[in-house]
């Protein structure tokens, strides 16, 4: 194996923070659903509560995708 | 493919754009050109805006600067709470700035988000200016003990949290920029017509200026709870 | 793009000179615009309450002289009619007075003229008996006539007093 060939596998094992971004994200959203069928004047408020941890749960899934990056262009 | 990581290594780069020739050279980069022009345009449209304000029979220009800088302010008051209203006008500014440095990228500039130096600054005065609002509302003595709290065995886990801070913040509005910005030129480079144009719209516009509020509101936030 | 050197210091300035240029150009003014807004509005809630209390002063006020006046309409009315009473009554006092004056001096005059007509009749009276008398006795003497006519006119005198006594 290169070394380019394992920096490739670096990277890619660095994005898979994004599982962990996606999924949490996903429940969020099924939780704002439920909330929203719940309490339909509330949508605004959940909307917003939902962006905004969505924002940060993805916060991960940047961060591995970040290293990722650092893995190929600082070790090249 | 390797014309694309070419050209994608070439847009991430953040050139050099000319040496002031003093000290041995200082590098000025992009990022910090397109500030300039940033603020350059932030005052020109401030004056503009600001011309002539009337108490009575206000133009739609007016109206439509005083509703939009009330809402800001509202948004900004909304999560600083009444005490931090001192630095309202920083978060305004940072709210500001980073809806057009992220949305600068669709009239062709290079935005300054997509350069470490700039989140990186940031990020350091969004941390310089939680601990500041920490010490002046409570008092060297006090804002010292606050690490310890709530207990001792969790000082460490507090003072990193000032380093995780604004790492946090700094690398979550970098990336998400420059992760946009990726994805962007790869769909680009698949299928260049139609199919790019929501894409767009959520990665340019949409994440642009989300990102922009949450790091208003993580910063404000930060700010909230140092001085309660 | 991953590099940090001297461009965040240049970031860091720049953003401080943003923040100055925001607050001196873009939220100095509209606050200052949205303050001068409200004193106004403040103001004007002022000059209506004073306008208010100002209005009701001179209602009061009003209210006040027209009941004054009511009184005063009300005083002049009586002193008038008092004054046309006692204007009335004067005349009236006058007139009886004069209506007196002019019963009595009629009276009087009638009196005069009365007793004047009786002296007179008195006289002719006399005259006619002295006449008759003399007719009669044929005597011409006046002196006789007179003592006689004396002597009867005092017995006709006596009786007639002592008649209408």
């Amino acid at each position: 194996m290169t070394s380019s060939t394992l920096l490739a596998i670096g990277a890619g094992i660095a994005v898979l923070s994004g599982i962990g971004a996606g999924i949490g994200i996903g429940i969020a959203t099924g939780k704002a659903t439920e909330a929203v069928a719940r309490q339909p004047e509330a949508e605004g408020k959940i909307s917003k509560l939902l962006l905004l941890g969505s924002a940060l749960a993805e916060a991960t899934a940047i961060y591995g995708f970040v290293i990722a990056l650092m893995v190929i262009i600082l070790l090249q | 493919m390797g014309d694309l990581a070419a050209k994608l290594t070439e847009e991430l780069t953040c050139e050099t754009v000319f040496t002031i020739p003093i000290l041995g050279g200082i590098p000025i980069s992009e990022s910090v050109v397109v500030t300039w022009i940033i603020m350059a345009a932030l005052l020109v449209i401030s004056i503009l805006l600001t011309r002539n304000l009337k108490v009575h029979h206000i133009s739609r220009r007016q109206a439509a600067v005083e509703a939009g800088v009330t809402a800001l302010e509202n948004i900004i008051s909304g999560i600083l709470g009444e005490e931090g209203k001192a630095y309202g006008t920083y978060l305004f500014t940072v709210l500001v700035y980073l809806a057009i440095a992220n949305l600068i990228g669709l009239l062709g500039f290079k935005p300054p988000t997509k350069d470490l130096n700039v989140t990186a600054a940031l990020a350091l005065m969004s941390i310089v200016l939680i601990e500041y609002a920490g010490i002046h509302k409570k008092g060297v003595k006090k804002w010292l003990k606050g690490f310890s709290e709530p207990i001792a065995i969790v000082t460490p886990i507090n003072i990193l949290e000032i380093f995780i801070r604004p790492l946090s913040l700094c690398m979550r509005l970098f990336g998400n920029v420059l992760g946009g910005f990726v994805v962007m030129e790869l769909i680009k480079t698949i299928i260049p017509v139609v199919i790019p144009v929501p894409f767009s719209f959520y990665f340019d516009i949409f994440d642009g200026l989300i990102q922009a509020y949450v790091f208003v509101f993580l910063t404000g936030l930060f700010i909230n709870e140092a001085i309660e | 793009m991953l590099r940090l050197d001297i461009n965040l210091l240049f970031v860091v300035i720049d953003l401080l000179i943003l923040v100055f240029i925001l607050k001196k150009f873009l939220i100095g003014p509209v606050h200052a615009i949205i303050e001068q807004r409200q004193k106004e509005v403040e103001q004007g809630f002022a000059e209506a309450d004073t306008a208010k209390q100002q209005a009701e002063a001179l209602k009061q006020k009003y209210t006040a002289s027209l009941d004054g006046v009511e009184a005063e309409r009300e005083a002049l009315s009586a002193k008038a009619r008092q004054e046309a009473q006692a204007e009335y009554e004067h005349i009236v006092e006058d007139a009886q007075n004069k209506a007196g004056k002019l019963v009595s001096s009629a009276k009087e005059e009638a009196k005069a003229q009365k007793e004047r007509i009786l002296r007179e009749a008195n006289s002719q009276i006399t005259d006619l008996v002295v006449e008759a008398t003399g007719k009669v006795m044929g005597v011409e003497s006046k002196a006789a006539n007179t003592a006689l006519y004396d002597q009867f006119l005092r017995k006709a005198g006596e009786k007639s007093e002592a008649g209408s006594h």
